[in-house]
């Protein structure tokens, strides 16, 4: 059946390899160029200094330059490595049964002396197979070249996806939910239609719903007096170890009431926030040492203080080892229910 | 018995696509599955095949319930589905051990064989074969699994006088070479008397006729006489079809006992006349004594 499946899938197979073959080369070469020419800007004797300066000659300014031409490809590859998942996992996912059961093959092959069973699990598994062996380069890829250009903000929205091994369990996640509209719908087309449908409700609505209750965020109270110490709230930067680890997620940054337990949501911060405000603005505010002063009355007088929170970026692979179970799992229920349909088929 | 159906009916939602068919298939027998198009001849040879669950009713092979999952059972028929859907960008040769190893009987030499004899290349492209040749590769496929039964759905409709005489050879040939039983559905008639020695009709979705050929042939004349001579048909035979000229009255009968021959004139009709006469199903009239009685109860 190893080899039926093969012979059934192998051009498209062939076809997506080159193209992922062709997605990894251009990651490759551009991030070696940005990854050789952001060194050396930050190096000697440039040292991050992006213009040109006297006794460097031009060098830097070039580097910048260079580096900012390079960059405009940046959100190429994003797109490319967002949409090399889902692509491969529908295409294999539609090829693998929509397909047969519109142009009917599947008489030809369900009337021979095999099960449906091993039909599907021949032609899933070595799909599965495949797009693990397309993505797991292409994540390995477009993870090197995400450090390669320096960027450190793996909790974006355009990063996280190709920061990690959900690349691979998204594609396999899409191929399953593929296999059940095609099993479901038994048209190429609509299935086609229905899975990037469902991809991007997944795309919009997984990140901003679901990500965040993978793993428990930090919490992290600080006194309003911290602020006073040259201390800041703004995320990313490394210079505020004090208050948020670099590149971290940032849920938000409020105040509440001391007394929260557990992780205190939004809204609950927004009713308190409002009064802590009123409070503070009631106070005279003529000098630095005014506001301080009426920030720290009003923080006593609610039993507030400033609180942030936030998924560290230690945390990243816990979360990416979480979102990828919970897809792979997913996708294995998806996959069940699409052998339930098979076996009911009459085509 | 190589297959049996017991009051098996087929819905498609509202339509139905055959109704309390129950019907006995001896072994070793070339059977045709008549019928117009609609009648429910795919729908009977699909669920025999294993392709289709019945709604109501039940289906054994071999004396074996037949379903979607009875693997085994499936190993040990062949089925020709009317489309012929073979995978279009593969060689006939890939085709071929796409059998080789979903079919552990697989008979190798029999299919290369086969093909060979009828000069179709084993490195041509599915696609670019003519519908005859298609037909026949997917006939090679079915006869090479060396099943006990084989299903054919319209093997030789879409074809040109010549394959369709071809085609209809080559099932005769391997018929005799396989021993197996094999259940053809067609609506072209003449096919039938050409290779089958049992005959099913279906019309309507119902079965209206299940018997050996050569019996078929033999209970069924035709009777005519003067228009004027006012003789009520035979006793015991039932009137399938009357044809009417201004001098003559000519009766389709199904006898159900010996006649006599009192001034009819009796002559074979052919399985062609007969079948029509089921097809067309009009309403039937039996003679129980000496008036025809113009009940309807089905002549099968």
């Amino acid at each position: 059946m190893i080899w039926i499946a093969w012979r059934f899938q192998r051009t498209v197979v062939c076809t997506l390899a080159l193209l992922a073959l062709v997605i990894i080369g251009i990651t490759i070469v551009l991030g070696f160029a940005q990854h050789h020419d952001l060194a050396q800007l930050m190096g000697p004797p440039c040292r991050g200094l992006q213009v040109a300066t006297p006794g460097r000659g031009d060098l830097c300014g070039q580097l910048t330059v260079k580096l900012d031409n390079a960059a405009m490809f940046d959100p190429y590859i994003r797109v490319a490595g967002l949409v090399v998942a889902p692509l491969v996992g529908v295409m294999l996912g539609a090829l693998a049964l929509a397909s047969e059961v519109e142009r009917r093959t599947v008489r030809f092959a369900w009337t021979q002396s095999i099960s449906r069973t091993r039909w599907f699990a021949a032609k899933a598994g070595l799909g599965a197979f495949f797009i693990v062996i397309i993505l797991v380069p292409t994540a390995l890829v477009m993870s090197w070249w995400n450090g390669a250009i320096g960027n450190t903000d793996l909790f974006g929205r355009a990063t996280y996806g190709i920061a990690g091994w959900d690349l691979v369990a998204y594609g396999l996640f899409i191929f399953a939910v593929t296999l059940l509209l095609g099993a479901a719908i038994r048209h190429v087309g609509w299935t086609l239609a229905a899975s990037a449908v469902v991809f991007l409700v997944v795309a919009v609505t997984f990140p901003s719903s679901v990500r965040q209750h993978l793993v428990t965020p930090t919490v992290q109270w600080s006194q309003p007096s911290d602020k006073t110490q040259g201390n800041s709230l703004v995320y990313g930067e490394s210079e505020s170890p004090g208050f948020i680890p670099a590149n971290a997620w940032v849920f938000f940054s409020a105040i509440a009431p001391r007394s929260t337990v557990g992780v205190p949501t939004y809204s609950q911060t927004e009713v308190i926030s409002s009064k802590v405000y009123a409070c503070i603005n009631r106070y005279p505010h003529k000098t630095q040492s005014d506001t301080n002063h009426a920030t720290n009355k009003c923080y006593e007088k609610y039993g507030v203080e400033n609180v942030v929170v936030y998924i560290p970026s230690s945390q990243f692979w816990t979360l990416q080892l979480r979102e990828g179970l919970l897809y792979l799992s997913a996708g294995l229920v998806l996959a069940g229910g699409a052998l339930a349909l098979v076996r009911r088929i009459e085509p | 018995m190589v297959i049996e159906t017991e009051a098996l009916t087929k819905r498609f939602r509202r339509r139905t696509a055959l109704s309390e068919c129950s019907l006995s298939v001896p072994r070793g027998r070339v059977v045709a599955l008549v019928g117009p198009n609609g009648s429910g001849k795919t729908t009977l040879l699909r669920l025999l095949a294993g392709l289709s669950r019945p709604t109501e009713g039940r289906i054994s092979v071999f004396g074996e319930e037949m379903s979607m999952s009875n693997t085994d059972l499936r190993s040990r028929v062949g089925y020709l589905d009317q489309d012929r859907p073979l995978y279009e960008r593969w060689r006939v040769r890939e085709i071929l051990e796409f059998g080789r190893r979903t079919n552990p009987a697989w008979d190798a030499d029999f299919a290369a064989q086969h093909l060979a004899r009828l000069d179709i290349d084993l490195e041509s492209l599915v696609k670019n074969l003519s519908g005859g040749q298609r037909a026949q590769v997917a006939l090679a496929v079915c006869f090479a699994k060396r099943p006990d039964l084989v299903l054919l759905d319209e093997p030789a409709s879409a074809l040109d006088p010549v394959a369709r005489q071809d085609l209809l050879q080559n099932i005769t040939e391997l018929f005799a070479d396989n021993e197996a039983s094999v259940l053809m559905a067609t609506h072209a008639i003449d096919d039938v008397s050409a290779i089958c020695d049992y005959v099913i009709i279906l019309s309507k979705s119902r079965v209206v006729l299940s018997e050996d050929l050569d019996y078929v042939l033999e209970s069924h004349r035709l009777l005519s006489r003067g228009v004027d001579d006012g003789v009520p048909v035979p006793r015991g035979a039932t009137v399938l079809d009357e044809r009417r000229t201004t001098r003559e009255i000519t009766y389709l009968v199904r006898l159900g006992m010996p006649m006599e021959r009192d001034g009819w004139r009796i002559e074979r009709p052919t399985f062609n006349e007969i079948a029509i006469a089921y097809l067309r199903d009009r309403p039937r009239t039996s003679s129980t004594s000496s008036a025809i009685n113009h009940d309807e109860s089905s002549a099968s």
